[in-house]
């Protein structure tokens, strides 16, 4: 009786040793809060976000956390901004307060992350701008906001680069391009910025057409662009009046001889892909968030393994917003390593040092994460891609060209399709 | 009575919102309990027309982005004071009210209502939409920033800490308080405690119910102009969607129909009770199940509706100040034979 008493408390003792004693000398845990829309209108995204940085928790955890920091784990607080800029600035406030964040993420929206990201600066807490690409985010002369995806205006450069890019190799390209975009700021800020870069590079605008958002029938602009044959055309659309343009434009079968050339929105949204016919999308130029094709090209075991993790949670491959979410994770990690601590000051100090070439923080397609001294990534960029034989095969820049794809530019009349 | 009640209840509110910054010196909890006094202002504006009219408006966004849009820019463009600004933009709010309540308090039914939705969307699109108008810089949906100052002013209404915006807001609470007190007993609040009774009687007494909705509907576009001011100052940005959107002019109007409209203190009651069930359900399930904080607010926003169809205010009414017995006489009017 004594016996198995005292080989109880001898068993329990031990337990509770054993229990203990790896307790006592696991490093605390690195918190990086996030604040994103994750109800609302803009919720899908802000979700793919969360997923995408749960991934990359998961297997910067599972493969030993932050080695300079003795092995500490990264725990991610996710805040729901609702896309307001209050209740951001409220979220912020209180993960810097109350969770004690050693930095932040956030927060797509643009007219969150803007008041948001003041809020961290006041209390000198690191913010890595993800999604929003407001050019002033990084304009402002703040220390401590970071920003690795684009700017707004890298977008409309970005398009004009990839036709420059297929004129050099081919020698052809077109001399006049048509706007056709829908009268919102995203639409109308775009189109002002290929106004811009168009007239620096030679090309005419030959069209400048603006719609309200969520049109019934496109018949009457549909004349507009036949009549005034555009060489290249951009559009600027959202998923609706996106898929009614494309049904409309294929029914009508207007022939542009360099294409169509979308900047993303409903372009870059899955479910437009099933709703229009593949003769629709043939050739369909689309500026991505990331490189739509890098599940293909990449042999990476971690990001095979990230997609799998991913698509068993969200049900499809990962996209452009989960693959930020990844990045600015891994980015993190980078980040801590040379930190060597997860002191605000010194989170900054390697923040602004950062100089990535390779691994995971590049998931997106970037080839470099390097900030300016406003805390841009001035490396960071989208690309573009081409719908060649039912796929979106990246053509730009080459640097994220697969070797097998290989451009069709000019595009085949509709005769010959 | 009704002045007593609102002293036995709205005094120890005041006396814990004054020491609350320096007992809990949190900048979380004041930025919060600012946010708080800020819905309760905005709400208290609305209920200013609205609780004492009996019409429902809802697009008073639009004045609070009226006035905020005049005093950002009347800052960034012309370096005049916020507190300047605040002010014109206010009287500028005021001044677009009139039209839109002169068309519609004219007619009976749900038309000021419908009206005021039209006006503040059509507001809110329009700001969206234009970048630039008679050369001002709207920046469209973007949003206009506050430039900082850098540092402590005064004069430019930006302060590091969080505490001046705080007592400012406070300041402004009980100065809406005090506004909406006079008025209840002015002529102007007899006139729409009579119209919101029974319209038609209070006309036949020769109470002209146009003219004086509308001075209330102005006195409210320009007290909920201030707020939207401050909103701008607070956050040092402002854009269209937040500021003029449909969700702002539901919290003004759900905030005071919860807390009970018509009162004095219902709209802050109102946000007292919304605006933290909100702030906590976010801040503890807000990463976790999608959307379910907001599934309990309005979980509680039903119940309050359900179970104090006149607000919370009424229940603590009763409570605390036991009515007098009195006998209550319904005096129904008759039908008259033969008519």
């Amino acid at each position: 009786m004594i016996r198995q008493i005292l080989g109880g408390t001898l068993a329990l003792a031990t337990a509770a040793a054993i229990g203990l004693a790896p307790a006592q000398a696991q490093p605390q845990d690195v918190t990086v809060g996030f604040v994103l829309p994750l109800s609302g209108g803009s919720a899908t995204i802000g979700n793919q976000t969360k997923l995408g940085a749960q991934v990359a928790a998961e297997q910067i955890n599972a493969a030993g956390g932050i080695a300079s920091l003795g092995g500490a784990k990264l725990k991610l607080i996710f805040a729901d901004s609702q896309s307001k800029p209050d209740i951001g600035a409220s979220e912020t406030e209180r993960l810097i307060q109350r969770e004690n964040v050693s930095l932040l993420v956030g927060a797509y929206n643009s007219a969150v992350t803007f008041p948001a990201s003041e809020v961290a600066e006041r209390y000198k807490t690191p913010w890595i701008v993800t999604g929003a690409v407001k050019d002033e985010i990084t304009e402002r002369g703040f220390k401590y906001v970071f920003r690795p995806n684009n700017k707004a205006t890298y977008d409309a450069r970005e398009q004009l680069d990839a036709m420059d890019l297929l004129k050099k190799e081919t020698g052809k390209g077109p001399s006049s391009i048509g706007l056709f975009y829908e009268g919102t700021d995203w639409g109308r800020s775009h189109a002002a910025n290929i106004k811009k870069f168009a007239k620096e590079r030679g090309y005419t605008i030959s069209l400048d057409e603006s719609f309200p958002p969520n049109q019934v029938d496109f018949t009457a602009q549909l004349l507009k662009i036949r009549a005034s044959k555009p060489e290249a055309l951009i559009v600027v659309a959202y998923t609706p009046d996106h898929l009614l343009f494309t049904r409309q434009y294929f029914e009508n079968k207007i022939n542009i001889p360099y294409g169509i050339h979308s900047v993303g929105g409903g372009s870059e949204d899955p479910s437009f892909y099933k709703a229009v016919p593949q003769k629709a999308v043939d050739y369909l130029f689309v500026q991505e968030d990331w490189q739509i094709d890098r599940l293909k090209t990449d042999k990476d075991p971690r990001v095979l393994d990230a997609n799998t993790r991913f698509k068993a949670q969200a049900g499809y491959d990962i996209n452009s917003y989960g693959a930020q979410g990844i990045s600015n994770v891994y980015l993190i990690k980078d980040v801590l390593e040379r930190a060597a601590s997860t002191d605000r000051e010194k989170i900054r100090d390697a923040l602004a040092a950062t100089d990535i070439t390779s691994g995971m923080p590049l998931i997106v397609g970037y080839q470099r994460i390097k900030f300016d001294e406003q805390g841009q990534n001035t490396f960071g960029h989208g690309v573009i891609s081409e719908n060649i034989g039912g796929e979106r095969r990246t053509i730009w820049p080459s640097a994220n060209r697969a070797p097998d794809t290989k451009p069709v530019w000019p595009v085949p009349d509709w005769s010959a399709r | 009575m009704r002045a007593s009640f609102t002293l036995i209840l709205g005094l120890p509110l005041f006396v814990a919102a004054l020491i609350l910054p320096f007992v809990v010196a949190d900048s979380y909890v004041v930025h919060s309990a600012a946010m708080v006094l800020y819905f309760a202002y905005m709400a208290s504006s609305w209920n200013f027309v609205c609780g004492y009219v009996g019409q429902v408006s809802l697009g008073h966004a639009a004045f609070s982005g009226i006035a905020g849009y005049a005093s950002v820019l009347l800052f960034t463009g012309l370096g005049l004071s916020p507190w300047i600004g605040m002010i014109l933009g206010g009287v500028l709010a005021a001044a677009i009210s009139v039209p839109v309540g002169y068309a519609t308090f004219r007619l009976k039914g749900p038309y000021f209502t419908l009206t005021s939705i039209a006006f503040a969307e059509i507001m809110r699109i329009w700001l969206e939409n234009t970048d630039e108008f008679l050369g001002i810089p709207l920046k469209g949906a973007q949003g206009l920033t506050v430039p900082p100052v850098g540092g402590t002013s005064l004069l430019a209404f930006q302060f590091d800490g969080k505490l001046p915006y705080y007592f400012i807001i406070l300041a402004m609470l009980v100065g809406v308080m005090a506004a909406t007190h006079v008025m209840e007993r002015s002529r102007l609040g007899f006139y729409l405690k009579a119209i919101r009774g029974n319209r038609d009687g209070a006309e036949a007494l020769g109470i002209d119910p146009t003219r004086y909705c509308l001075t209330a509907l102005a006195l409210s576009a320009f007290l909920t102009g201030l707020g939207g001011a401050y909103y701008a100052q607070l956050f040092r940005y402002i854009n269209p969607e937040r500021n003029m959107g449909i969700d702002l002019s539901i919290d003004m109007a759900v905030m005071t129909i919860v807390g009970g409209q018509g009162t004095i203190l219902g709209p802050t009651l109102g946000a007292l009770v919304l605006h933290p069930v909100g702030e906590m359900v976010r801040a503890t399930l807000g990463g976790h199940v999608l959307g379910l904080h907001l599934i309990i607010y309005g979980v509680v926003l039903m119940l309050a509706v359900l179970y104090f169809p006149k607000g919370i205010i009424a229940p603590l009414q009763r409570w605390l100040t036991p009515a007098p017995k009195t006998t209550v006489t319904v005096v129904t009017p008759k039908e008259v034979e033969g008519r």
